[in-house]
């Protein structure tokens, strides 16, 4: 087990968003975390990261224990180290080169010198499919779809244990999502450990061994992706999903 | 009466030019470099929400902000002496410009750093940055890129403020155009001539704005 998050609560302006969530993902596994909007999917994961600091709850990465609520500035940094964060709108830095977003954690947070960060650089967005020449794109100059290449290159450049996904899918039209699910599958089938939060159910079946099913804040199903989908146990979560298949 | 014109210009020329070149222009570069120091050393301090700091800076903002810069000016240099701080025209007038100009391009610089969305941050905070690295390589290049535009109006405006130190006898351009005035009786033409090489600086550092504009385009903000 790489990650576990227990009991986390989570409440903006008097709404509970959060009302004591439960998670564990398994090294190497890929957990989809699914639901309708406002269930608390994407709070959790920013709680996860501490981009939102949890009102309780403890979590254990990599076999270190966090209080979620009241996070040392050096705990957050040495777990972000550790893990990526995809975004939904990419959150590219604008005045960086795709080259250079993908270099800036290798250069500035893990010391390597440029030319060892150059070449992980160039790798890893060749991985996801940007060629050498779209590399000194800034942001502004690429499609959404390849934004979004170049922000899982920035995420995975560093060999994170695990690679949080919020709704990475969302803001991209069809064609452009298929591209980027089909690099995710890609990093599925290699065995990178991902914890993604979608709308996408495409996304959901294509790259996820869990699926947690979250409604109101609470977890209301969870299990293996292949039964999740063929035979929901939950009244609520059938629902779902034959509305996702009208 | 046109060929005394061409030769009371063409005789004065060089008399307000050279004191433009030694002086306004040196007075408006050195004082806004200093003034973008100032700026940013608050903007962060305002964005970032440093307890006691914050209150001051607001404090000095409002200030400056809320006082003639002829009046500061005269603060500084007549002013001060009485309690003993004897400062030479130049220095005085930098010192002034740049506080006056700071407090400018502070707020300037803060809407600049508010106006970078706040994904950027957490984008930084994500991959491990520490909130100074942040700041130095993402926030900050992508908050003076916004205020470019607005930092450029200000150069401008200070080349033409600096005319206000000719109060405390800093020898620049029209003061040493007052001073041919007096002994030429001739102000239309004058100050006609020192308004056109006033026209003439601005140029210049309006095209070096688009320029640097030009420059920094190739990311969109």
């Amino acid at each position: 087990m790489i990650l576990s998050v227990e009991n986390v609560h989570k409440t903006f302006e008097g709404t509970e968003v959060l009302k004591g969530v439960s998670l564990c993902v398994d090294k190497g596994d890929v957990v989809s975390l699914i639901g309708p909007s406002g269930a608390g999917k994407t709070t959790l994961l920013r709680c996860i990261n501490f981009l939102e600091s949890a009102d309780s709850g403890t979590m254990e990465f990599a076999g270190r224990k966090y209080d979620m609520h009241n996070t040392h500035t050096k705990e957050k940094a040495e777990v972000r180290k550790r893990t990526g964060f995809v975004f939904q709108n990419f959150n590219l830095f604008r005045n960086k080169s795709a080259l250079e977003n993908v270099m800036e954690g290798l250069v500035v947070v893990r010391k390597k010198d440029r030319k060892e960060a150059e070449d992980i650089a160039f790798a890893t967005l060749s991985k996801v499919g940007i060629s050498t020449s779209l590399a000194s794109h800034y942001p502004s100059e690429l499609s959404g779809g390849q934004q979004q290449r170049v922000a899982i290159a920035r995420a995975i450049a560093s060999n994170p244990e695990i690679v949080y996904f919020d709704e990475p899918t969302s803001a991209l039209d069809p064609e452009l999502a298929a591209e980027v699910i089909s690099i995710m599958k890609m990093l599925a089938d290699e065995g990178m450990t991902m914890l993604v939060v979608t709308h996408s159910m495409e996304l959901a079946r294509s790259v996820s061994k869990q699926v947690v099913f979250l409604d109101h804040g609470v977890v209301i199903e969870r299990g293996n992706a292949d039964e999740f989908f063929s035979n929901p146990k939950e009244a609520r979560v059938r629902d779902f999903l034959s509305l996702e298949r009208v | 009466m046109s060929e005394r014109i061409i030769e009371l210009v063409t005789d004065s020329f060089f008399n307000i030019l050279i004191p433009g070149l030694t002086a306004t222009i040196p007075l408006t570069v050195i004082s806004f470099a200093f003034a973008l120091v100032i700026a940013i050393a608050v903007a962060l301090i305002q964005f970032a929400d440093v307890k006691v700091l914050k209150e001051i800076t607001r404090f000095y903002v409002w200030v400056i902000r809320g006082t003639p810069l002829l009046v500061q000016l005269f603060v500084v240099f007549y002013g001060l002496p009485s309690i003993g701080v004897l400062l030479d025209p130049f220095p005085a007038a930098v010192i002034v410009f740049s506080i006056n100009e700071g407090a400018y391009c502070a707020e300037t610089i803060r809407a600049g750093l508010e106006a970078v969305p706040s994904g950027q941050m957490e984008a930084g905070e994500c991959i491990g940055m520490s909130y100074m690295q942040i700041m130095r390589r993402i926030l900050l290049p992508q908050a003076l890129r916004i205020a470019f535009p607005s930092l450029g109006n200000s150069v401008i405006s200070m080349i033409k403020d600096t005319s206000l130190a000719a109060n405390i006898t800093v020898t620049e351009m029209f003061m040493a155009t007052q001073r041919i005035v007096a002994r030429t009786y001739e102000p239309l033409i004058l100050y006609i001539e020192v308004g056109v090489i006033y026209l003439v600086f601005c140029t210049v550092f309006t095209r070096i704005e688009r320029w640097g504009e030009k420059k920094l385009g190739r990311y969109r903000i």
